[in-house]
């Protein structure tokens, strides 16, 4: 019986001690402070054509620095939930009226340039309106020539709030995200 | 040694207290579950309008998160339904006649509820919360009556395949009392949560037609 409990009482200690994964491709996956430590919540519009859906959007980096979001419409009914590593989006959820192949191959390469180039880049906009000039993230200007056509993705400020929008003109597809204030949280 | 035995104890007292609390809710009997039923359809016929506050938690299972929204709802027979986010940022929706207006920074759109089944049945079910009327839920959903004593949790699983694609379960909890929903809770297959507290709830009271004029 003694036994039994001493086994019980080390695997709670070695699980409560389980080590935190070290970074790996750092060059591929950059520590993002701004979601860190805690969740960004973002207002979101995703534009498709004339059609339009508003939600939240939720993103975090995870200790394998890999970026994590969720987007949920203002009931809380999930939309999608994907996983941003190493340059690539896993759709790991997606809402029954959007699963579809199509929808999923376009969002799936819509969200990896909105990680990449707008998630990835949030702290160079500064939160004080220094910013409210958009800033072009995508194409990048130092890679001249490089990149998808007819996607753009561009950050700036207004007062405290954070922009970022990606625009594919190929599919009429635009999303906004727009962070929210700690206070309106 | 001791110690560790005393710990040991602890945590089965522990275990034990959660189990209890997880299963304080009971199942109504067959006498006991038509008579809370059909009260609770009795209570309802009578609410013409009604207005509360609610807070929603949001448990988003993926980040382990949380976010917050708070705002008012506002429901006149018949099937009229305004629902007006002011945290964290403002929303509003209004279900009236067939149509879905939303109201986001300053743009309003408006479309036939048929063409958004899942927001037709949100606001079904919203309805149908709100008001206490179970019976008409039970098309959609599989129902099942437990009680606390000074609660009544409807514990409610889709029957079909289209809405058991968006949510696993929806529990709704009414005070056994006043017949009154205090909280509407929604599991989704993705893991996440949402609870929905409803607060200040004012039955009947002079609900001006222009509230529901959305421009």
């Amino acid at each position: 019986m003694i036994k039994y409990l001493t086994y019980i009482s080390l695997a709670l200690i070695l699980c409560s001690c389980t080590p935190k994964m070290s970074p790996s491709r750092g060059d591929l996956n950059p520590v993002v402070s701004e979601i860190a430590e805690k969740p960004m919540h973002f207002r979101a519009t995703i534009t498709f054509g004339n059609n339009s859906i508003t939600g939240l959007m939720a993103v975090k980096q995870r200790s394998d620095l890999a970026i994590a979001g969720s987007f949920t419409n203002e009931f809380g009914v999930k939309g999608f939930d994907f996983i941003y590593r190493d340059g690539k989006t896993d759709l790991v959820y997606v809402m029954p009226a959007m699963n579809r192949t199509m929808v999923k191959k376009i969002l799936r390469r819509d969200i990896s340039l909105m990680s990449g180039y707008g998630i990835r880049n949030i702290g160079k906009l500064g939160g004080d309106g220094s910013c409210e000039t958009p800033e072009t993230f995508y194409p990048d200007p130092a890679e001249k020539g490089h990149g998808i056509n007819n996607i753009t993705v561009s950050g700036s400020s207004s007062g405290r709030k954070k922009i970022l929008i990606l625009e594919d003109s190929r599919y009429k597809l635009r999303i906004d995200l727009v962070s929210l204030l700690p206070d309106e949280e | 040694m001791k110690k560790l035995i005393s710990l040991y104890i602890i945590i089965l007292l522990a275990s034990n207290q959660l189990n209890a609390q997880v299963t304080s809710f009971k199942n109504l009997d067959g006498n006991q579950k038509e008579t809370f039923r059909n009260n609770l359809y009795a209570s309802s016929e009578k609410i013409n309008s009604l207005e509360c506050n609610f807070i929603q938690k949001q448990v988003l299972s993926m980040l382990s998160d949380e976010v917050v929204s708070k705002g008012t709802m506002t429901f006149k027979k018949t099937e009229r339904l305004l629902w007006t986010y002011t945290t964290p940022y403002e929303f509003v929706f209004l279900m009236n006649n067939g149509r879905i207006t939303t109201k986001s920074e300053g743009k309003t759109s408006s479309f036939d509820s048929g063409s958004s089944p899942l927001m037709k049945e949100l606001c079904k079910i919203m309805v149908a919360g709100l008001k206490g009327d179970t019976k008409s839920l039970e098309t959609s959903f599989n129902t099942k009556y437990l009680t606390n004593g000074s609660q009544i949790k409807v514990v409610m699983t889709p029957r079909n395949k289209s809405l058991g694609s968006i949510f696993n379960q929806i529990d709704l909890l009414f005070d056994a009392g006043t017949y009154l929903v205090s909280s509407i809770e929604m599991a989704e297959p993705s893991g996440d949560k949402t609870t929905i507290s409803i607060n200040n709830v004012k039955i009947n009271g002079t609900v001006d037609d222009k509230v529901f004029d959305i421009h």
